[in-house]
């Protein structure tokens, strides 16, 4: 307790910057462990998991600020130079494109950092890019430093980056990783989970309608609860 | 230079009695802070997430999970101190604080509050089922929209929008 009080500024931020934190290694044991009926770990070699299927992905990349290498399908044209930082020789295409899928309704879409990121709607982004539902995803963890070549180790692998979900940090887990899990949990017990908040300014809110969550499964928009996110997709197509 | 937000001259953090059966079961401790800008303590810790708030009615419930109230608190485990490593951190007053907790082993413990409910918690529910209604009201046509809100005002349509029933929008998105 007498550390607690004795407290200063400094020690403070020092704690807060380099505390012992959870690693990568604890955050795919938390995914395993927690998120395990979703996706499954290593179908394919260089990466920590396989989701059940791309709303998942969507939903993983939603809530833990995770990146999506695209091409260059998503509405805009291409900048000739430039380019995320340390891209070093991955194709153009991917470095220049990266998509972030982030909150609710909105995709960003960092180009050349000089240039500040576009934000796309969701409707805009199917529109442009429907097809991206109807492929495999999968999750690799990555740092911050090796995000290109990470990229690159996909190519050459035979495999399609924007089918990759990069979850890129320092090597430690931040708070937005944990978004994820506890959505699942919620989702798993019935509840609308997710970033909106209309007054209380939470980082995630769980709510449970349960006459809402009946009619939408009568009307099969959704099997049990649901992140908004997953709300906000396009709807299924009839029959 | 130190973050805008932060105020040294918060007041100190003090021990709270774990009451929750939870509580006493799996923590010797339980510090619980005031003042909200003690978030920078949450996003510092890497590791924290969680909080029940509220209670919205006996059938629905409202979960706030962050810095959703002007208290801040944080669960250690038996022997942990404040300042070593921590793998928890959750926010709430102690009769609601509530708690999602992953361990180093990827456990996930759920805790529940021993009390629940918000002033405005009937608010909060209507607030999503507006924002429901509106999510997928943005799924429609907007000329299907129309018909189905009956409006030709904007106003007109967001007034519908808080009285239309769930299953009308759902219907038409089905048709």
């Amino acid at each position: 307790m007498l550390d607690v009080l004795k407290f200063t500024e400094g020690r403070r931020m020092k704690h807060m910057s380099s505390g012992v934190y959870f690693n990568f290694e604890e955050g795919r044991k938390i995914l395993a462990k927690n998120c395990c009926d979703s996706i499954k770990p290593r179908e394919v070699d260089l990466a920590d998991f396989t989701f059940r299927n791309p709303i998942q992905a969507l939903t993983f990349a939603a809530y833990t600020n995770s990146i999506i290498p695209i091409d260059d399908k998503v509405g805009f044209q291409p900048i000739e130079t430039g380019g995320i930082n340390g891209c070093g020789d991955v194709p153009n295409q991917y470095c220049k494109n990266m998509l972030i899928l982030r909150g609710l309704d909105r995709l960003h879409v960092i180009s050349d950092p000089r240039l500040g990121t576009y934000t796309y709607s969701l409707h805009d982004f199917f529109s442009e890019f429907g097809n991206y539902l109807e492929e495999k995803k999968h999750l690799v963890f990555t740092k911050r430093s090796s995000v290109a070549k990470t990229i690159r180790l996909i190519m050459e692998s035979g495999h399609e980056p924007s089918n990759f979900v990069l979850y890129v940090s320092d090597g430690k887990l931040g708070e937005e990783f944990y978004n994820y899990p506890v959505i699942e949990h919620f989702r798993r017990l019935g509840y609308f989970a997710g970033f909106w908040t209309p007054r209380h300014g939470a980082d995630l809110i769980a709510v449970h309608i349960p006459e809402y969550q009946r009619q939408l499964e009568e009307y099969g928009f959704i099997g049990g609860g649901a992140s908004f996110f997953e709300l906000e997709l396009p709807p299924p197509t009839n029959g | 230079m130190a973050h805008p937000s932060l105020n040294w001259n918060y007041p100190p953090l003090q021990t709270v009695e774990p009451k929750h059966p939870a509580f006493l079961n799996k923590y010797d401790m339980v510090y619980m802070e005031v003042e909200a800008r003690m978030n920078l303590a949450l996003r510092g810790s890497q590791t924290g997430i969680g909080q029940i708030s509220g209670k919205a009615s006996l059938k629905s419930e409202a979960y706030g999970i962050g810095p959703v109230s002007d208290t801040t608190g944080y669960i250690l485990r038996p022997g942990e101190k404040f300042g070593d490593r921590y793998k928890f951190v959750s926010y709430g007053p102690p009769e609601r604080l509530g708690a999602i907790i992953f361990d180093s082993s990827g456990e996930m413990v759920v805790i529940n509050p021993d009390k629940q409910g918000f002033e405005e918690e009937d608010e909060t529910i209507s607030d999503y089922k507006r924002f429901l209604k509106a999510i997928f009201l943005s799924k429609l046509p907007i000329k299907k929209a129309k018909q189905v809100m009956n409006a030709d005002s904007l106003d007109e349509f967001i007034r519908k929008t808080q009285i239309t029933e769930f299953s009308t929008i759902l219907t038409a998105l089905k048709q």
